[in-house]
């Protein structure tokens, strides 16, 4: 460390760039944060005690964790296909990954309700059955976990890779069918990938707005109507205004910190190998 | 005593390479050592052995029984790949009793079968350890230790040696040369070091580019090879091409202007195969006669120092360049004279 300390005490070029670095992430990152947080967290209590917005919340959260859950069962098979095989179509699955985080939400949410609520593709099959998509606690979980896939896939994908692959080929000769073999010795390795990726996009979807507003601009939640939590805010802004904004914002922040942190230290506990 | 492998006309196709066909036969009980260059198929071969790469067609037989496609686990053959694929998430203990605990036999059984093992191979004191942070020697003997205790009747290794420091590997060769007899079972171990091969195997098999090249003792291959490919890859630097002409005793073969004594007899097109350490140097008093015996005097070109010797080449005339290996110091420019021995002037028929 000290070797280090002092090569960038002797290059002074170095030195300006970090301090330039750190210059732009202070006003870009952290001085809205602090903000939010000086003005925002005196009137939490008063936000959370505003039953709409608790309602909000858990709607995003119970669509979050849905999605989450969604997400963990098609993108943990995905990923480790995706890890360990080579296929001729691989680069367009590839791809096709990425596709979720390149294209505007607002095209998310018109994807989704073209395709499961329009006049096309699975859209009438399902409106025979009564499921509905528009407004619904399944439109929304569905725009959502559109969105927040690639990160848990990328995420479990490189713990994968990490995994020497003749591992599992020792394993398999010493007797372990394939499902085995993923219970005693991929799944240990990669449960903490699994979860870090469950709760990147979890947060994702908590923070989803734009698609939302297409497909689900408030949902139908027991007998209620319930906006997302982010649609929410954006109501208060344009209706209230900022200071209103501010207060609901400060709240969210502080449940979706105190979720991280519960999360974070639960994870610690369930120990093991890491 | 370990079962017999045999390869029926086998390929297999990968992505970038393909195996085969390929057809020989390990042996009961015998140590198999399948040698040959990077990408010439030996890992492959072991892959497909062990289930893991499915064959395009042929037949993988072990025992009289067709295990062609059966899944790795079905085959009871034990693999250690290159770098032992230790699982590092488990205690040494957990990794020996992994293959027991897969196959359910009872706690206390297996508590007996790693203790066994673990006394066998010297490695008791590393059970509670994790597999972390073991030297490559003992990450070496666990991993034989994982391999065994399930007793397989194939042992498949993949380069075991070569992640060892040299007096580690000196210390678990005569350990590998033991397991055939020592554990019933039928060893086939892939490297591309001949020294290796040459100590350990019963039976060599040389590959190149996906087929077998060639195969026998190791005697045999070191030092009569069959083909060009083998020859070169076994260290034979002075390949020539000539003429044969059969004589009393063998033949002689002409390479350009300069004549080659055999014992072997060869007739045609042929190419003349001479390892460097059968070269003698030879001082000029004492100097034989005969020119059946392959005398020739020379001039030294180039000189290389090496642990075994003076490794020079030196001009025979008519443009014939042969390295040869000198223990006694040579430089360029000096005129010696040099003697192969008729006996090992090996000849392979182009």
């Amino acid at each position: 460390m000290t070797s280090l300390k002092l090569k960038v005490k002797s290059n002074i070029l170095l030195t300006l760039v970090l301090l330039f670095s750190i210059l732009i992430f202070s006003i870009l990152i952290i001085y809205p944060l602090a903000l939010l947080i000086v003005l925002g967290f005196p009137m939490i209590p008063k936000a959370l005690s505003v039953v709409s917005f608790i309602q909000a919340i858990e709607v995003t959260v119970v669509m979050s964790t849905l999605s989450t859950v969604i997400v963990m069962i098609m993108g943990t098979p995905l990923a480790y296909v995706m890890a360990r095989y080579e296929f001729r179509a691989k680069s367009v699955v590839d791809a096709v990954i990425d596709v979720p985080i390149m294209i505007p939400h607002i095209i998310v949410g018109i994807m989704v309700v073209l395709a499961f609520a329009s006049q096309y593709g699975l859209g009438p099959i399902l409106k025979a059955h009564g499921i509905n998509f528009i407004n619904t606690l399944w439109g929304a979980t569905t725009a959502v976990a559109f969105l927040s896939s690639t990160y848990y896939i990328r995420v479990v994908e490189a713990s994968i890779r990490m995994i020497n692959p003749e591992v599992e080929v020792v394993a398999r000769t010493l007797g372990a069918s394939l499902t085995k073999v993923f219970t005693t010795i991929i799944l240990p390795r990669i449960w903490r990938s699994m979860a870090t990726g469950a709760l990147l996009s979890w947060a994702r979807s908590v923070s989803e707005a734009g698609a939302l507003f297409i497909v689900a601009y408030y949902v139908l939640f027991g007998k209620n109507l319930v906006y997302p939590a982010s649609v929410y805010i954006y109501e208060s802004y344009v209706g209230i205004g900022l200071v209103s904004a501010v207060e609901f914002s400060a709240a969210l922040v502080a449940v979706m910190l105190a979720i991280f942190v519960i999360y974070r230290v639960l994870l610690s506990v369930g120990g093991g190998h890491g | 005593m370990g079962s017999t492998v045999e390869l029926r006309d086998v390929v297999a196709n990968l992505r970038f390479f393909r195996l085969g066909p390929v057809t020989t036969v390990f042996d009961r009980g015998s140590y198999n050592v399948v040698l040959g260059p990077t990408g010439s198929g030996k890992s492959t071969l072991l892959k497909v052995i062990a289930g893991v790469y499915r064959v395009s067609s042929g037949r993988v037989i072990i025992d009289g029984e067709d295990v062609t496609e059966k899944p790795p686990e079905a085959r009871n053959i034990s693999y250690i790949p290159q770098g032992y694929a230790i699982f590092d998430h488990m205690s040494v203990y957990e990794n020996i009793e992994y293959g027991l605990k897969i196959r359910g036999v009872p706690k206390a059984e297996r508590r007996r079968l790693v203790m066994e093992i673990a006394e066998d191979l010297g490695i008791k004191h590393l059970l509670s350890r994790r597999a972390v942070n073991l030297s490559g020697g003992e990450q070496q003997r666990v991993a034989l230790a994982r391999a065994l205790v399930v007793r397989p009747r194939v042992l498949l290794m993949d380069e075991p040696l070569s992640m060892l420091d040299r007096e580690t590997r000196d210390r678990i060769i005569p350990l590998l040369r033991e397991l055939p007899s020592r554990y019933g079972i039928t060893v086939i171990h892939v490297t591309h070091d001949w020294d290796e091969a040459y100590s350990l195997a019963d039976k060599v098999i040389v590959m190149n580019m996906g087929r077998i090249i060639e195969e026998g003792r190791p005697e045999q291959v070191f030092e009569r090879p069959r083909s060009i490919f083998t020859a070169q890859f076994l260290g034979f630097q002075n390949i020539f091409r000539g003429v044969a002409e059969r004589v009393s005793g063998g033949s002689v073969i002409k390479v350009g202007g300069i004549r080659f004594y055999s014992d072997e007899e060869a007739s045609g097109n042929v190419y003349v195969c001479i390892r460097p350490e059968w070269v003698e140097v030879l001082r000029d008093d004492n100097a034989p006669s005969s020119v059946d015996d392959n005398v020739f005097r020379v001039v030294v070109k180039g000189v290389i120092k090496t642990r075994v010797g003076y490794r020079a080449t030196v001009s025979l005339g008519d443009d014939l360049m042969i390295t040869v290996l000198s223990r006694v110091p040579l430089n360029p420019g000096d005129e010696v004279l040099i003697r192969v021995p008729r006996g090992y002037v090996h000849v392979i028929a182009e």
